[in-house]
């Protein structure tokens, strides 16, 4: 069996939160949990965090917290970055827990554990289903992550690259924002959770506001759609100034800032959101591993 | 890309279009164009779509030239338009909000815009001819004495402008690496102010004998994107007394620009600015949006080969032109009757008033929504917003497309694809209506439904006036009667929600003739009437609706009262003093 | 004002001396006083109510965030002055500034606890035009730089000028009634400064260092040379006019000093739509000498202090020194 010193998670309130969790523990020894809690949803998340708690005790693994909130952006950064200035907590191994992990805090946690010399692996748990009806609601405006936001070189146009996901608003709302010239959309593969038909409705709402590609992406691949995503930005990078961002599965997020790594001048980009689905998902069905670094 | 089959009708972002594309499809309205080419500086402030990004681009020297060359006419140098865009990545850029110190986050976001600016400069004039050919010792000069006054070191081999836009693109560069790796509260160490390279640049250039005298005209585009600073900073240099080498044209979607400059002070419109309201249809009477439109649309038209008036392109529904005939007969026997034979244009304008009440009222209960088609109608649900107009006409022509055979370029849409796709934008708007808080930022779901309710309601109520025998019963705006601070604090914010999502437009409607007041006219994006089977061509006038009304139909979904014969219009004038 | 006098005195004296403010404006307004004003002289461009409204607007703006600097009894006589400045005008415009005393005791009823409280406001009010007594017309020099009120010191140079300030700037299209004018309702000798109202902006710009005039003048094709001319140079007149108030007010009130310039654009506008000329923004700023630039500054000098000429002082030098030779030879 496995061992890291520490498991990171968001705190929430999805079947796949815990049941994920006890996967982990299940698999995977551990020293310690450190949940990442959005103070805004503490209502949300207190069934899951008690249950969470209780099998921690059970399997003699510490958990600890660290408090942020999405509703003040710069306090958030400030408040991680404070915490991972040093590995101290974090041991030598960490692995991520990253099926209910908003992507930026995938990405700002990436960056500051890769400044370690730590071992990091991720783990995704699909669930068995979506909401059909609403995911989140109350979105802000798209942002650039900090320190994230690429080399802009000036006279260039934007080139928008969309790992497009179930919520169709984010891919029209990032489209009417950032007035790219040229927007990529990255449409997953196969025909679970309705694919086929999103992805239509997708191209259609954003026809005649910008030029438009595809490509397929398989987020269930062994590296997560890493090379297919490069692949991408090679082609653009030289002509455009290019703003990436992922709606689809979360493992596609991780491969994004893998190829951030070696183009520093791509712009990560999130739509934040206020309200989430209470009953954003059922179940909890595959498992996906990755290894970060 | 086969310009046969791309769509006549593209309404991407303005400064996505080719330079070509700009030159054919810019309609001048003789309007705000000349305001941007004045010494002025000016605040045009419009919607998405309005056409903010069209004009500053056409009055750009890069266009300008193109136009003097293919015209064989002579260069203007004395006016040289710098187009600015600030939607970009590095104007969405939110690092300089970790600065713990508001000086910094200033300095470091004014340098990202005087680069930004300088780099236009720079960049437009080396693509002239006149200017790339400058003498050595001129050129060498030049380059001297930037360098002199940045300590820095031009790249050698390079004619001075195109030294100075390298340099500008290196510093970005060297500017975001350093921002992007920095910790702590660190300022990168050369920030440069609008006074220390830009100033010191126009100055520089003046030594150019064609530049002597030019007026540089700063176009900067979508400002609603600058951060706090740099829009203060923007303000100030407005403020600055000296106009008579630069001015400034600022672009920008926000109904409320905040006009503070950086030490506090405020710009004032009409004294520091001209500002120009690009929804205003009427500015002047030559202007009338239904020429403009017409003008845009035939352009495209023939641009694409296709030898068609706009009309002839979007023809109406026959039955339609044949019901609103037998329409006007009726109303034409009733004003006969009813003013005796009539004197003057009595009955000619009773005619044009009440004939199209007429053909909407008289439908059978049982029929379908009316046959929505035909150019005027088109025109009409744009509610004065180019790109409202070209976007069905895209989706028509897109239509029509996929209907025909081997993809040959269609010369007319038929009025049922005309009809059926003005009803589906109509309720895709409404989807987007009903569930507002799901895809427009910073809206909740409890506003999300006062917004939808304000609308229903308001629908529901020039619904039951069209059906009535009144003196207005087409009138599709209205005007807050009996405003109090409580009501209006309550309504405002779903007002402004509506009006950043396009759902509803303000226009000013000049003065109250007793109150001296300025009126502000409500127009609901005319494309919403068409679910509830309503005249998209509406009247001159708008209707009077109570706050305390407004408030019940927006918090408690109430019907908005109505008496057939209470008198409930206003004539709210287009024109101030009319 | 409230706030400002809680602040200083405490809650129960601090309403109180706020209710003596309000319970003066009441009476003005519920004795219908202030229109009285606008029916006593029509043409007058207005000094009732709206203008009172203004002038206390300006006092804010122009004192902006160093409001909170100004103590509440400050402010307390500074409102009290604003009301009554222009209540003369009940007895006709000329010398109303020194008909005061007498609508103030009508308000205070002559009751002896405001003996002080009328000295002052009468004194600072008094000051805001017309002529010291010398019969010159810096009207601040003799005031009392400062006075007192209910026990509390009142930088009453600074009221005065405040006030006089405020008053300047009180002017724009509120001062006039449209349909007066246009059914020619006013006095000839008035028409100039309604007409003048009717097409004036102000703006206090505190932060910006500046006040701002705009004026917005319509034209047709009934527009001649000569009626745009007395426009023009009544214009003309008050531009030097509030440019001279900032200026003088400035310097007895240190609180105007961020005051440095006037601004002044024109707006010509023919239909409802500006004019295609372009008339570039004036910027009058504060007139100071620049060392080694200025030429004719001692000729300034001695123009207005003669008796350091020269030929003034040699004759009084003379003058002695003949005296004293003369003392000495007898005195030899």
């Amino acid at each position: 069996m496995s061992s890291y010193n520490t498991l990171i998670a968001v705190l929430g309130w999805e079947d796949r939160f815990y049941e994920g969790i006890a996967s982990d523990l299940n698999d995977y020894k551990f020293n310690s949990l450190l949940l990442i809690r959005y103070t805004e949803c503490n209502d949300l998340t207190k069934p899951s965090r008690e249950k969470v708690e209780a099998l921690c005790i059970e399997k003699g693994v510490e958990v600890q917290y660290l408090d942020i909130s999405d509703n003040a952006t710069v306090a958030k950064w400030k408040r991680l970055s404070q915490y991972f200035s040093s590995n101290e907590n974090l041991g030598v191994s960490v692995l991520l827990e990253i099926s209910t992990m908003p992507r930026d805090t995938i990405w700002t946690l990436l960056s500051f554990l890769k400044e370690f010399e730590i071992k990091v692996d991720y783990v995704y748990h699909t669930p068995e289903e979506y909401n059909e009806q609403w995911l989140s609601r109350e979105p802000g405006k798209p942002r650039l992550l900090f320190k994230h936001s690429g080399i802009s070189r000036l006279g260039k146009q934007t080139a928008l690259i969309i790992l497009t996901g179930f919520e169709i608003e984010r891919t029209k709302q990032l489209v009417h924002f950032f007035e790219p010239k040229t927007t990529l959309l990255g449409l997953q593969t196969g025909s679970q959770f309705n694919n086929d038909k999103r992805n239509v409705e997708i191209h259609e709402s954003i026809k005649g506001y910008t030029l438009t590609e595809e490509f397929q992406i398989d987020a269930y691949l062994e590296d997560n759609g890493c090379e297919q995503i490069r692949g991408e930005v090679e082609r653009l990078v030289e002509d455009y100034n290019i703003i990436i961002t992922s709606l689809g599965p979360k493992p596609t997020a991780v491969s994004i800032y893998k190829v951030f790594q070696d183009y520093p001048q791509i712009a990560l980009a999130y739509v934040p959101a206020k309200e989430f689905n209470p009953e954003y998902s059922k179940g909890i069905d595959k498992k996906i591993f990755g290894t970060f670094k | 890309m086969d310009r046969q089959h791309r769509n006549p009708f593209e309404f991407e972002a303005a400064n996505n279009l080719s330079d070509a594309e700009i030159l054919d499809y810019y309609i001048d309205d003789h309007n705000y164009g000349r305001f941007i080419n004045t010494s002025r500086n000016v605040f045009l402030q419009g919607a998405r779509g309005t056409g903010k990004t069209m004009a500053l681009l056409y009055n750009s020297f890069k266009i300008q030239y193109k136009k003097a060359k293919a015209d064989n006419t002579e260069v203007d140098f004395t006016r040289i338009g710098i187009y600015i865009p600030c939607n970009t990545p590095l104007f969405h850029k939110k690092e300089h909000l970790l600065f713990e110190d508001d000086f910094k986050a200033s300095l470091l976001t004014e340098h990202y815009l005087v680069l930004s600016m300088v780099n236009a400069i720079a960049t437009a004039l080396s693509g002239i001819d006149e200017l790339s050919q400058l003498g050595d010792e001129l050129d060498n000069q030049l380059k001297e004495q930037m360098e002199y006054i940045l300590n820095i070191q031009l790249l050698e081999g390079k004619k001075f402008f195109e030294a100075l836009s390298l340099y500008s693109q290196r510093e970005i560069v060297e500017t975001q690496e350093a921002v992007n790796n920095q910790k702590g509260d660190d300022l990168y160490q050369n920030t440069l102010t609008f006074s220390s390279f830009v100033m010191p640049f126009l100055n520089c250039i003046r030594r150019i004998e064609i530049l002597n005298d030019t007026h540089f005209l700063l176009l900067i585009d979508d400002a609603h994107d600058l951060n706090k600073h740099q829009k203060q900073t923007i303000n100030s240099w407005i403020a600055y007394r000296d106009h008579s080498q630069f001015s400034f044209k600022v672009a920008t979607a926000e109904t409320n620009p905040n006009f503070q400059t950086s030490t506090g002070g405020m710009i004032l419109e009409g004294h520091d600015f001209v500002s120009v309201d690009m929804l205003k249809p009427y500015q002047n009477k030559e202007s009338e949006f239904w020429k403009l439109a017409n003008r845009i649309v035939s352009t495209r038209l023939e641009k694409y080969g296709i030898n068609k008036s706009a009309e002839e392109f979007f023809p109406a529904n026959p039955s339609f032109e044949a019901d609103l005939e037998k329409a006007r007969e009726k109303v034409k026997a009733d004003a006969i009757k009813k003013y005796n034979g009539g004197k003057g244009t009595q009955i000619r304008d009773h005619v044009a008033k009440y004939t199209r009440a007429e053909y909407f009222r008289s439908r059978p209960p049982q029929a379908n929504t009316p046959p929505y088609s035909g150019f005027q109608t088109i025109v009409d649900v744009s509610t004065g917003v180019i790109r409202n107009l070209l976007d069905p006409c895209y989706h028509m022509y897109d239509a029509e497309l996929s209907n025909e055979a081997g993809a040959k370029s269609p010369d007319m849409i038929p009025y049922n694809v005309q009809q059926d796709i003005l009803l589906t934008r109509g309720n895709k708007l409404w989807e987007r209506l009903e569930r507002l808080d799901k895809s427009d930022a910073d809206c909740s779901e409890e506003q999300a439904n006062h917004v939808f309710h304000l609308f229903e309601n308001i629908m529901v109520l020039f619904k039951a006036r069209l059906m009535s025998d009144i003196s207005e019963p087409r009138a599709v705006t209205f005007v807050i009667s009996e405003p109090t601070d409580e009501l209006m604090s309550a309504l405002n914010p779903l007002l402004e929600l509506a009006e950043k999502a396009q759902l509803l437009y303000t226009r000013s409607g000049g003065k109250h003739k007793h109150t001296g007041k300025k009126v502000t006219v409500y127009v609901p994006n005319r494309i919403l009437l068409l679910k509830y089977g309503l005249d998209p061509h509406g009247q001159y006038a708008s209707v009077y609706l109570k706050a305390r009304d407004l408030y019940s139909a927006a918090f408690s979904n109430q019907k908005i009262p109505f008496t057939a014969g209470t008198e409930d219009t206003t004539q709210a004038s287009l024109f101030d003093g009319q | 004002m409230e706030e400002l006098l809680i602040r200083d005195f405490g809650e129960a004296p601090g309403k109180k001396y706020f209710t003596q403010y309000s319970s003066a404006r009441d009476v003005l307004i519920q004795d219908n006083f202030f229109s009285q004003i606008t029916g006593a002289q029509p043409s007058l461009s207005d000094h009732g109510i709206p203008h009172i409204r203004n002038v206390l607007e300006n006092v804010g703006k122009l004192l902006g965030d160093e409001i909170d600097q100004v103590s509440g009894m400050t402010l307390y006589c500074l409102g009290l002055v604003v009301l009554f400045h222009d209540v003369g005008n009940v007895f006709g415009r000329e010398f109303h500034n020194k008909h005061i005393a007498e609508v103030y005791n009508h308000v205070r009823k002559k009751e002896a606890y405001y003996n002080q409280e009328r000295s002052v406001v009468i004194a600072a009010a008094e000051a805001h035009c017309g002529r010291n007594r010398e019969g010159g017309r810096d009207t601040l020099k003799f005031l009392d730089e400062v006075d007192n009120l209910f026990g509390e010191p009142i930088p009453l140079r600074n009221v005065a000028a405040i006030l006089r300030f405020a008053d300047e700037l009180a002017e724009g299209p509120q001062r006039t009634s449209q349909f007066m004018r246009e059914i020619g309702a006013i006095a000839e000798e008035s028409t100039i400064h309604h007409d003048y109202a009717s097409v004036t902006q102000m703006f206090i710009d505190r932060k910006g260092g500046r006040v701002s005039i705009t004026y917005n003048i319509d034209i047709d094709e009934n527009t001649t040379k000569e009626s745009l001319n007395e426009l023009l140079k009544h214009i003309h007149i008050r531009i030097v006019k509030v440019d001279e108030e900032r200026r003088y007010n400035k310097h007895y009130c240190d609180l105007l000093a961020p005051f440095k310039k006037t601004t002044v654009k024109f707006n010509f506008y023919i239909d409802g739509m500006p004019a295609e000329f372009d008339l570039d923004k004036i910027e009058i700023t504060d007139r100071f000498p620049i060392p080694g630039e200025t030429t004719g500054g001692v000729e300034q000098l001695l123009s207005k202090n003669n008796e350091i000429s020269i030929d003034e002082l040699w004759t009084r030098i003379d003058k002695v020194l003949t005296k004293k030779i003369a003392e000495n030879g007898q005195t030899a």
